[in-house]
């Protein structure tokens, strides 16, 4: 008993004891400060210079047109998703589908819309009508130079392109379904397309909806394309201001802000949506989902 | 496998058999697993099926419910063809709504229990009774009780695969098969996934369902079970049947030496 430790033996402890002191903090501290001298002399050069008017920056902060813009940036980016969202689910699905015509349409598209740049689908769309100057069917037919507006050629650009990456983060998520599932669902009578919608999707979502909040994100920058099509969305509202008082650097500047703050919090609510993932009640919540 | 139009095969059994497997055919690629495999279950029989992994038990079940598509032979349940259909001569595959609800009337209950796992016991249990017995939700419901209580899992109807024992799931799993009243039940090595002491409370939930006159085919190694609950034994190697009789006999005194073998090797 008396010999069951050494410190027993002596009655006192022998050796040192808690944490060991860290090695290198002087090394640490020295390049900590160093980065935080270099941010501030950034800082104070960009604020005070002159080199950028804040001035102008905070005028046209809060315009009227940057505002109904950034609206539109943001209706933009909703559509597009939710166009996005609806035409990968119904890929994905084609993708497993049984009959191989179905799922070679499918990959055709994906092949086709993820194989082109987005910008050049963008202006293929705004220039469709010279494809087809009307669409309609009997006496009914209606031009598609009107039907095709700068909103509608952006929503198609983007909505349609999303969907070819929507459609291979869907079927990563059916993927990620144990097959066992799908079996013991056939096993108790359940069709196709019940087996899908009861018990395949609402499981993948979980693994679906982390990259779509990513590729939401991504939607919220590349709506900055249909600038080129003159769709009056942020950056189009900002390049219209500037073409009239030539403070290009002040307006990219008022644009890139609003982007940083939208993409902030998108990538805030991003980050709560994958913190509630652990638990699947919340994702039935989401979606309405009821057995 | 024309010669035995389902009229022929089954008139001589009459409405006694409830499952006919007859010259079930599978390969994996170059691989033969089953080489015409035949089976009958009598109505309210049950018959356990053992023999060394590999030897194509589970898909010879699988094949009995059309998991797998077997190459050739029939499966008939009480005297309707599973999958197909004889129309003059020509065999068709049945409509996928028809086949979906024929399914319904072969339960399976799984190795590893394949539990849903987005919904709770008792919706495991109701689904199918909504989506295919169109059964009013409160009636479902009642129902999926009623039966989860019968596997003595009344406490437990809200609780989600995850925060269930293996045991809790297993049963779950037998209650979402029995819920739908099939013909016959179709079980692959119920109890293999399961911790040693959790293995009593699925064969007692077993033994209960056989008292109960459920027909019933199990894959299993649990040969206390196979001897004391089953009218038969099967004994599957190479894919194909070896050796088959009355339980006690099959395995106290083994014909074939594969039989014993076996048998010797995991007692
Ligand atoms: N889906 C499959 N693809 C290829 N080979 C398979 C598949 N399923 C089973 N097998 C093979 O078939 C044989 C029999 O398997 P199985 O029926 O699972 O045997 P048991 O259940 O008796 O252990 C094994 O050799 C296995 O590797
Ligand atoms: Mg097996």
């Amino acid at each position: 008993m008396a010999n069951a430790s050494p410190s027993a033996v002596s009655g006192a402890q022998d050796y040192l004891s808690g944490k060991p002191r860290v090695l290198g903090r002087g090394k640490r501290m020295a390049v900590t400060s160093l980065v935080i001298f270099a941010a501030a002399a950034l800082a104070a050069y960009i604020l005070t210079s002159g080199a950028f008017n804040w001035t102008v920056i905070w005028a046209f902060f809060f315009h009227p047109a940057i505002l109904s813009g950034l609206a539109m940036t943001l209706e933009l980016t909703a559509l597009s998703m939710i166009v996005g969202v609806l035409l990968g689910v119904c890929l994905a699905v084609m993708a497993v589908s049984r009959y191989p015509a179905v799922s070679a349409a499918s990959a055709l598209y994906v092949w086709m819309f993820r194989g082109t740049p987005l910008l050049v689908q963008l202006i293929f769309w705004f220039n469709i009508a010279l494809v087809f100057p009307t669409v309609g069917f009997g006496g009914w037919s209606v031009s598609v130079n009107a039907l095709v507006t700068p909103f509608m050629a952006a929503l198609l650009g983007l909505g349609l392109n999303e969907g070819a990456y929507m459609s291979e983060i869907v079927r990563a998520g059916i993927g990620s379904v144990d097959k066992g599932q799908r079996e013991a669902a056939q096993s108790i009578g359940l069709g196709g397309g019940q087996v899908m919608a009861h018990i395949i999707l609402p499981q993948a979502l979980k693994v679906i909806i982390p990259p779509t909040a990513n590729q939401t994100i991504g939607m919220l920058k590349n709506t900055s394309l249909v600038s080129v099509i003159g769709a009056q969305e942020l950056l189009t509202k900002s390049e219209d201001i500037y073409a009239r008082n030539f403070q290009v650097i002040e307006l990219l500047i008022v644009a890139s802000l609003w982007y940083l703050l939208m993409t902030t919090i998108a990538s805030g609510i991003q980050f709560w949506l994958e913190r509630r993932f652990g638990d699947d009640r919340a994702i039935r919540r989401m979606v309405g989902e009821q057995a | 496998m024309n010669a035995l139009a389902p009229s022929v095969a089954l008139d001589t059994a009459a409405a006694r058999v409830m499952l006919r497997a007859r010259d079930i055919t599978k390969s994996f690629g170059p691989h033969l697993v089953l080489s015409g495999v035949s089976l009958d279950v009598k109505r309210g029989e049950v018959v356990c099926i053992i023999g060394p992994s590999g030897s194509g038990k589970s898909t010879f079940l699988r094949c009995l419910n059309f998991l797998e598509v077997p190459d050739a032979g029939g499966v008939w349940v009480d005297g309707e063809r599973v999958a197909c259909q004889e129309i003059d001569g020509v065999l068709w595959e049945l409509p996928a709504r028809v086949f979906a609800r024929q399914r319904a009337s072969i339960g399976m209950v799984f190795q590893r229990f394949n539990l849903f796992s987005n919904l709770t016991a008792e919706e495991n249990v109701s689904l199918a009774l909504r989506l295919v017995k169109r059964l009013p939700r409160s009636e479902a419901r009642d129902i999926a009780r009623a039966v989860l209580a019968s596997v003595g899992l009344e406490r437990f109807i809200h609780h989600r695969p995850s925060q269930l024992s293996g045991g809790q799931q297993q049963r779950v799993a037998i209650a979402r098969a029995v819920a739908m009243e099939p013909k016959v039940l179709l079980f692959d090595e119920p109890t293999s996934a399961l911790d040693p002491e959790l293995v009593h409370e699925v064969l007692s939930v077993m033994t209960g369902l056989a008292g109960t006159g459920m027909t019933m085919v199990v894959v299993t190694h649990e040969i206390g079970f196979a001897r004391e609950v089953s009218d038969r034994v099967v004994f599957m190697d190479g894919g194909g049947i070896v050796e088959q009789g009355v339980s006690g006999e099959v395995l106290a005194n083994p014909s074939e030496p594969r039989t014993k073998a076996f048998l010797s090797k995991i007692k």
